[in-house]
């Protein structure tokens, strides 16, 4: 960071998103479906249970891991921005392995094409999963992905009709996970090309059709532009000016996603002193910031998971197919408890190392991102960060 | 002398402002308790028309055996789960409202826009208050409400006391050890950090003070999430908190997929937990001063899918239970012959179970031009 200082924005912001993602290490061996099915069929049910709670551990821990660690974390920062944007909860799936393969997918894209995205995860067997794809036949089509598509991943709600959306779902019908390989799979016999328009359109008749129909409309790129907005600058309403102007670099890019952040992080709108510290840290900002601080001793990663959780930011769980609101959200009268109490167990042994700067107003410096409600008082500097930890300005990102 | 004639002989009644109902209502501790079947639950499966022919033919495979059914009259009776609650039904202390769903639905089929739309009364989603804040617009230093959960839900509103937690005991002794805040800041999200502790002090403080040491009331309910939070609701209720509101929840009754077996055991959590709701009440005597009333984001639709499933509807029946409401049937009977674009026919705006709530139970004025539904007197 030393080297950067002095450098203006644009440069810092290019740098950045230049920089080659870190990935994570080697992911956990996983279960696969036919070793559960196995279990399941030899009546060992209560095995199957233990195995599958084992891997989701398991799952949550290396990433939590990464994100303690990471050299890259915008891109880390982008990987959690389209969980939570293409949401899938594994304890539906129930297949922990399907769902590390969607995060690898999620984490090759995260900084590249919005467009590939898409489309590779309407293809995505966790997806299909969560989402119900994977059971949805021409002769009952079932509207869950579709809905979601429509409201969620793309326009955004009040910008379709009911019709569109059960042209999407007849458009969608056969799209399904093949159980023997675990991948995609377009089963024509429960396939039937959609005939009624869509968006106002004719002849969208397959999955594809509907999802480029979707790029082709600015609701789509707009929508990304808001979700930027409320992770990037404020969790308030948005300057529709300026996030159309994201939208319209997104979209005219081919739905770059490096040009789209690029937008956002060199706007106005994102330096303006009115949006300094507006941003509420999510559980896992919060539990992981603490760390990437400094070197707290004595917590198990599996503990950590397990804060995540009970502040409400389960990782792999979110609590909707909308995702975690987040903002105002995250505080809520128990919640903000359970954050001061973990807070708590976090910092009763100091780190052994030193303070990278010691004066009340260095370190309120270095961990708030706006002043501290109380001034930082103590005797030492330990004292100082002690303070500021438990400031409600550390709550602030 | 009556107490009207007393105050005449005083000439109070000219002195004294017009007891509004709001003061009428403080006088008496009725409260209401909120029970949210989040995910959609399948109302035709609850509240069963098993004696209807189309019923059987839009469900081939999820309807439930006429045999199975615990009959209420007129073709209409409960899912043998619901069981617990049929002492209830026969005591008149259960009301079923049938045809409820919110007007000219758009994309209230969402489970986002549709929760919203039902916590706040309103279809506007920029909307923030609930609507039971919208009920009690006044400031009050005490509590006057609770949900037992992740968030508030229909209390949500800055000026209403309401708090969330999950487990009463922890919650009270961990405020102990919070620092006090200055009350306000410039920067918003600040402000409603600053807010919130504010809040969770002033909570603590009241409930060190007020709750009773009755844990052991835990013990005469099911574990599991309702059975949890009704058990922590009865102990507020029983410490004369005199809260107005209560919220619990239940999860999971999204049931696109392999509904019998999950939806089963829902409603027998849901029956369950709200008879052992209603005995407590009973044996210490509040069970006049209690309404529970059920909603849900939207019903299911009328036909199952091909995945032993229902996706998402719209209008459902929802139901009341206390000892001071007129139990019966309300609402329009399902009519299966003549859906709504496969949906059972909305013919009652949510909102006239609100407007019931705070002109009959709270007597309050009601903020909504909505007609009201006679289950309460």
């Amino acid at each position: 960071m030393q080297s950067w200082q002095g450098a203006s924005p644009q440069t810092v912001v290019r740098r950045l998103l230049a920089a080659e993602p870190q990935m994570p290490a080697k992911p956990p061996t996983l279960a696969s479906w036919g070793s559960w099915e196995n279990m399941l069929e030899q009546g060992e049910m209560a095995q199957a249970r233990e195995q599958l709670n084992r891997d989701k551990m398991a799952l949550k821990q290396w990433w939590l891991q990464h994100l303690l660690h990471t050299q890259t974390p915008l891109a880390e920062r982008m990987v959690m921005f389209w969980h939570n944007h293409f949401t899938t909860s594994i304890n539906k799936v129930n297949q922990p392995n399907l769902v590390l393969q969607q995060h690898q997918l999620i984490r090759q894209h995260a900084l590249g094409n919005f467009r590939a995205l898409l489309h590779a995860i309407a293809r995505d067997p966790a997806m299909l999963i969560y989402l119900d794809g994977a059971m949805n036949y021409k002769q009952h089509p079932n509207e869950n992905f579709a809905r979601e598509l429509l409201e969620l991943f793309t326009l955004g709600s009040g910008h379709y009709r009911e019709s569109d959306i059960k042209a999407a779902a007849c458009a969608f019908t056969g799209w399904t996970v093949d159980r023997n390989s675990n991948r995609f799979l377009l089963d024509a016999q429960h396939h039937a090309p959609n005939t009624q328009p869509f968006l106002g359109k004719s002849g969208v008749q397959d999955g594809e059709q509907a999802l480029d129909a979707l790029l082709e409309h600015p609701r789509t790129a707009e929508h990304i532009a808001e979700k930027c907005w409320y992770a990037f600058v404020s969790t308030e309403s948005h300057d529709q000016a300026q996030t159309r102007q994201w939208a319209n670099a997104f979209r005219s890019s081919g739905y770059d996603i490096k040009t789209l952040l690029e937008s956002v992080l060199l706007s106005e709108a994102f330096w303006a002193q009115q949006h300094r510290g507006v941003l509420i840290k999510s559980p896992l900002d919060l539990l992981t910031g603490v760390f990437r601080a400094l070197p707290w001793p004595g917590v198990a990663p599996s503990e950590l998971v397990k804060y995540a959780e009970k502040l409400g930011q389960n990782p792999f769980v979110p609590p909707t197919p909308k995702g975690w609101e987040g903002g105002k959200a995250w505080i809520t009268t128990q919640s903000l408890l359970d954050r001061y109490g973990i807070l708590f167990q976090l910092t009763r042994t100091l780190p052994p190392t030193p303070l990278p700067v010691q004066s009340a107003a260095q370190i309120a410096q270095w961990l708030l991102a706006t002043s501290p409600v109380k001034a930082l008082t103590g005797d030492s500097p330990q004292q100082f960060l002690l303070a500021a930890m438990f400031d409600p300005a550390y709550q602030l990102k | 002398m009556n107490r009207r004639d007393f105050l005449k002989t005083l000439g109070a009644l000219s002195i004294l402002p017009l007891l509004p109902a709001e003061a009428a209502a403080s006088q008496q501790p009725r409260c209401v308790v909120l029970v949210e079947l989040k995910g959609g639950n399948d109302s035709l499966n609850t509240l069963v028309p098993y004696q209807d022919a189309a019923y059987y033919r839009l469900r081939p495979q999820l309807a439930l055996p006429a045999q199975q059914i615990l009959p209420l009259g007129n073709g209409m009776g409960l899912h043998p789960a619901m069981q617990p609650l049929l002492p209830l039904w026969r005591n008149g202390e259960m009301a079923w409202i049938q045809g409820i769903g919110i007007p000219h639905q758009n994309l209230a089929r969402s489970h986002f826009t549709s929760i919203h739309t039902w916590e706040t009364a309103s279809e506007d989603q920029n909307v923030q208050q609930g609507w039971v804040t919208q009920v009690f617009p006044e400031q009050s230093q005490r509590l006057q409400g609770v949900t037992i959960g992740d968030e508030l839900g229909p209390l949500a509103g800055n000026h209403f006391n309401a708090i969330n937690l999950h487990n009463v005991d922890a919650f009270a002794a961990y405020i102990s050890a919070l620092p006090a805040v200055p009350a306000f800041s410039r920067n918003p999200m600040l402000a409603h950090i600053l807010a919130t502790q504010q809040r969770l002090l002033n909570a603590g403080a009241e409930l060190a003070r007020q709750l009773n040491s009755n844990q052991g009331i835990q013990q005469q309910f099911p574990n599991g999430e309702l059975g949890e939070g009704l058990a922590a609701v009865a102990r507020m209720i029983l410490s004369d908190f005199n809260m107005p509101v209560y919220k619990v929840g239940l999860g999971n009754f999204d049931t696109h997929v392999s509904q019998p077996n999950l939806h089963r055991k829902l409603l027998g959590d849901l029956a369950e937990g709200l008879a052992a709701f209603s005995k407590v009440m009973q044996q210490h005597g509040k069970w006049g001063e209690v309404l529970v009333v059920t909603y849900s984001e939207f019903g299911r639709r009328a036909s199952e899918n091909r995945n032993l499933g229902t996706d998402h509807g719209s209008a459902a029946a929802h139901f009341a239970l206390g000892g001071g409401i007129k139990g019966g049937m309300y609402g329009v009977h399902p009519d299966l012959d003549a859906l709504d674009a496969g949906d059972v026919r909305n013919s009652l705006d949510f909102r006239s179970v609100y407007a019931t709530l705070a002109r009959r139970w709270w007597r309050r004025s009601s903020p909504w031009g909505v007609s009201d539904i006679p289950f309460i007197a």
